[in-house]
């Protein structure tokens, strides 16, 4: 079974999580898109450790190691939990502590945007060839 | 081709971005196989320390996909709690985009040792003359992959005795 992935849209139907990751290094990409790829095709049926929990619990982490440590904020559904995920917020860990510090909430915030308005809120996952 | 595949080779002319990403590969897929191999052998992750040698929160951690410090000796190790083979070889980047696509349950299970190599014998029948002529035939198919399947005994003789001959378990 594979799972819709999608991308949190803004009020001015900006794909912020496209700009955020076209703003990372190519390794780091790299290492993302291989778990993103995981997650569409697998969901959370194969591997551990694919999404972190955060502070919020519908909130989960991406966790990319590298040179710069991200953390890309994901939630399952929100519109149909069993089937898909949904990108949300981009953000980076310093000496264990999330910039910008309030990302979890932000993340919150924009997944209850989508509940809210699912057509106009996220688009399919754009990949970045 | 799926769309992964064909997305695949466009960005890995890029030479950073594609040893980066079948690097994250490499980690996920050894650790992914370890829960898969354990899995398919009903064991907890406790059975599978002892049987390795390690303790539960190590096979946890070498479960995580985010794991990286992966050493051979520990491969071996676990290779021979599974009873399987460790394969370390080097790969092109074709080869690694078709794993990549058919990354799957299916694709890491692997057979034990015993369960794997496949013992077959067929012996021809054989006539055992006793002195009272009596005849003792005995065919004896043994055709197995899997450890539970059948032997098959037919067995005819007289007076001189009974032979007990059992399944194979």
């Amino acid at each position: 079974m594979s799972y819709k992935l999608y991308d949190y849209v803004d009020d001015r139907d900006n794909n912020t999580i496209k700009d955020w990751i076209l703003n990372l290094q190519k390794p780091e990409r790299g290492r993302l898109d291989l778990k993103l790829a995981l997650l569409e095709k697998h969901g959370l049926n194969l591997g551990t450790g694919l999404l972190t929990d955060s502070k919020l619990s519908h909130i989960k982490e991406i966790k990319i190691n590298g040179r710069v440590a991200l953390r890309l904020m994901v939630c399952k559904g929100p519109i149909e939990n069993d089937k898909e995920f949904t990108l949300l917020f981009g953000a980076i860990e310093k000496d264990r502590k999330l910039i910008p510090n309030d990302a979890v909430q932000r993340a919150e915030k924009r997944r209850q945007e989508i509940i809210a308005k699912p057509s106009s809120r996220r688009c399919l996952h754009e990949w970045i060839a | 081709m799926s769309g992964l595949h064909n997305r695949l080779k466009k960005e890995f002319k890029d030479k950073e971005y594609a040893h980066a990403y079948v690097d994250e590969f490499l980690n996920a897929s050894i650790a992914t196989q370890i829960k898969v191999l354990r899995e398919q052998r009903k064991w907890d992750q406790k059975e599978l320390a002892t049987k390795s040698g390690m303790k539960q929160p190590r096979i946890s951690l070498l479960e995580n996909i985010n794991y990286y410090r992966w050493s051979i000796s520990t491969l071996k190790k676990l290779a021979e709690a599974f009873d399987v083979t460790l394969k370390v070889s080097f790969e092109s980047f074709s080869t690694r985009i078709n794993d990549i696509d058919n990354f799957n349950r299916e694709s890491l299970e692997k057979l034990s040792r015993m369960d794997d190599l496949s013992f077959s014998e067929q012996v021809e029948p054989k006539v055992l003359a006793a002195a009272n002529k009596s005849i003792l035939i005995v065919n004896q198919i043994v055709t197995s992959k899997m450890s539970s399947t059948p032997q098959i005994y037919t067995t005819a003789d007289d007076t001189k005795g009974r032979y007990n001959l059992q399944r194979a378990a």
